[in-house]
């Protein structure tokens, strides 16, 4: 296991959290990132080659959990539908950001500003068909109540997780990370995390290419670490890293699991990011074989 | 930290006479700390016939011993705020040993039986049962279904402030919840008699939360249904609960967290020791004992809360090492069965 624990007694746990997640990068980038990242982006867009005619893979979380833990599932992935765990993470990411903008004062508040704000937007006939605004017009008034609920208690969750004052810079609430690959390419990534924040400045042999300090990330998952957790955190870095080949390695990625509050500190470094990588090519390996 | 983890078993068993002082010692610096943090001591919202209440001080009057009948607005914050004196400054090794504690009693009894692949779930139904919460069939029946639709509709009135429609609400809830759809099938199969009267009874129980449960500032940070699960020797027990009520912040070194328990039925035993469950849950979780443990009933609007102490999440740890034995008992009874 690459990613440490922190200690489950220490309190505040919003202090322990934001001091790991913001402190100085302790280990070296890689010094050749550019040809690393051209590495990575070679190595996935031939694992693109191997697949089925017209199939494309986009690697998320919740793919490279199941296909790594239960590859039967892949065969038959649940198709997509709102519901209140799947609206939550949204309406809650936009609540935190007015919490923490100083735009509201309470999770609460907020989700309730951001619902009527959707249903709003649900009532014009703009809407695209399946949007979340829409459904959430669509909703009787006992089912939305049980959307903003779950938002809240999302947001309650992420906004008491981190000492939001002890972020310097201002932090990036909901910062998913994309990578596409080059054209034609047809595997992408998508690295999820809840805050992406910069970290402290620290021993300056770290990536001292750049003026700025590298970024980390906080993400915030359901249930407990399942264990394939670091390979999880390391698809966020992975992601980061080949969205962004103009800014500095990340330095780490912060898993919260506040159901049963755990954290993960998972340090990133060219053997992290090169082992993510063989886990998202194993990852797609099988759903190849299984799609076959 | 394993050695601190341990020392705090030890004490929790027994104690010597230097460190019953030592307990005193403290027990008296908490008393007469400044309360200066309570997460609580917010504003509170009147709604309708509730009364604004003042702050609580640490010169409030001892509670009074819980009330059978429905409990005004005022009166339940009171019960959930307890005696602010009172809030304990945290114990950090109290957690850990907890925890050490639960982990020895799974190793000496389910332990070895147990596959991480499929854990064996202990929620509050299979602690009063005896057996794991996975695998059995819930029976569904209209006290169940009256249980989901009032905790549906108590998580409307914390979240909105409001229930116009309480069966219409209900059962809207109930349906946005892919994991309660049997539950909602068996409602819509009901016969119209037996449909009246489970409306009839909901609607009864929504009236009396509307008049008496008070609306709970946003600054409280009220979230619903918070789940907990526990993984315990390295996943293969699962301690598990969904709490319908948690108030309050988290700790950052005084107790600041308040858990409610909402009731559709009538009183019983085994829910004072179901809320005392999910406070040593949320102490696992947290690092934090919660300050306060309530169960809130919805038929009468009754309320029992009382202080959470170590004693209380001593005998909770005790109640499920117990309730490991008899459950290991009977799965072993029933893998030889099958063989």
């Amino acid at each position: 296991v690459t990613g440490t624990s922190l200690s489950p007694t220490r309190l505040p746990k919003a202090g322990a959290l934001t001091e790991a997640l913001v402190a100085p990068a302790t280990q070296r980038a890689s010094d050749t990132p550019e040809s690393l990242r051209t590495a990575v982006a070679a190595a996935l867009s031939a694992a693109g080659t191997t697949l089925p005619r017209g199939a494309h893979v986009r690697v998320d979380g919740y793919f490279l959990r199941t296909a790594l833990t239960r590859p039967e599932r892949l065969s038959h992935p649940d198709p997509f539908t709102w519901s209140p765990r799947t609206a939550r993470r949204l309406l809650g990411l936009a609540a935190v950001r007015a919490c923490v903008g100083g735009n509201e004062r309470t999770p609460a508040n907020a989700v309730d500003r951001v619902v009527s704000s959707a249903v709003e937007d649900g009532q014009r006939e703009n809407q695209r068909a399946g949007s979340l605004a829409g459904w959430l017009n669509s909703l009787a008034i006992g089912a939305r109540a049980v959307v903003r609920a779950e938002a809240i208690t999302w947001a309650t969750h992420l906004l008491s997780a981190l000492d939001w004052r002890g972020m310097a810079e201002g932090p990036i609430v909901g910062s998913d990370q994309w990578w596409d690959g080059p054209a034609g390419c047809r595997v992408s990534l998508r690295g999820r995390s809840e805050v992406r924040t910069a970290t402290l400045a620290g021993d300056p042999s770290c990536d001292s290419r750049t003026s700025r300090t590298p970024a980390a990330m906080f993400t915030m998952l359901g249930g407990r670490p399942s264990e394939v957790a670091t390979v999880e955190l390391g698809l966020v870095a992975l992601a980061s890293f080949m969205a962004r080949p103009n800014e500095p390695t990340p330095a780490r990625v912060v898993g919260w699991w506040p159901q049963c509050g755990r954290a993960m500190v998972l340090s990133v470094d060219t053997a992290t990011l090169r082992s993510t990588t063989d886990a998202v090519l194993g990852a797609i390996d099988t759903y190849r074989q299984r799609a076959a | 930290m394993p050695q601190e983890r341990g020392r705090t078993r030890c004490r929790t068993r027994r104690r010597t006479p230097g460190e019953w002082s030592a307990i005193q010692t403290r027990d008296k610096a908490i008393h007469s700390a400044p309360v200066d943090d309570q997460v609580l001591d917010t504003v509170i919202q009147p709604r309708g016939t509730v009364a604004a209440m003042t702050t609580a001080t640490p010169t409030s009057p001892p509670l009074l011993a819980t009330p059978t009948g429905p409990v005004s607005g005022s009166g339940v914050l009171r019960e959930l705020r307890g005696d602010l004196s009172r809030r304990p400054i945290v114990d950090g090794t109290l957690a850990g040993g907890l925890r050490e504690w639960l982990e020895d009693g799974v190793a000496e009894t389910v332990g070895p039986m147990c596959d991480r692949s499929c854990p064996l779930v202990i929620d509050k139904r299979a602690l009063a049962q005896d057996r794991p919460a996975t695998g059995y069939h819930v029976e569904l029946s209209i006290p169940l279904a009256r249980g989901a639709l009032i905790d549906v509709l108590f998580r409307q009135l914390v979240t909105t402030g409001r229930i116009d429609q309480p069966m219409d609400d209900g059962m809207a809830g109930l349906s946005v919840d892919e994991r309660q759809a049997d539950l909602v099938a068996f409602v819509n199969g009901l016969g119209g008699d037996e449909r009246s009267r489970l409306a009839e009874d909901v609607s009864q129980q929504a009236q009396l939360l509307v008049r008496h449960w008070p609306m709970l500032a946003a600054g409280w940070l009220p979230r619903t249904q918070e789940r907990i699960t526990i993984p315990l020797s390295g996943g293969a027990v699962l301690l598990s609960g969904v709490i319908d009520l948690v108030v309050g912040a988290p700790s950052s070194g005084r107790a600041s967290t308040g858990l409610v328990e909402v009731k559709s039925g009538r009183r019983a035993p085994e829910h004072q020791a179901d809320a005392r469950y999910y406070a040593l849950l949320e102490t696992l979780r947290s690092g934090a004992a919660p300050f306060r443990v309530a169960t809130y009933y919805t038929a009468t609007g009754a309320i029992e809360a009382e202080d959470v102490t170590e004693e209380m999440l001593i005998g909770s740890v005790q109640r499920v090492i117990t309730a490991f034995g008899q459950i290991a008992t009977s799965l072993r009874l029933r893998l030889e069965g099958a063989a």
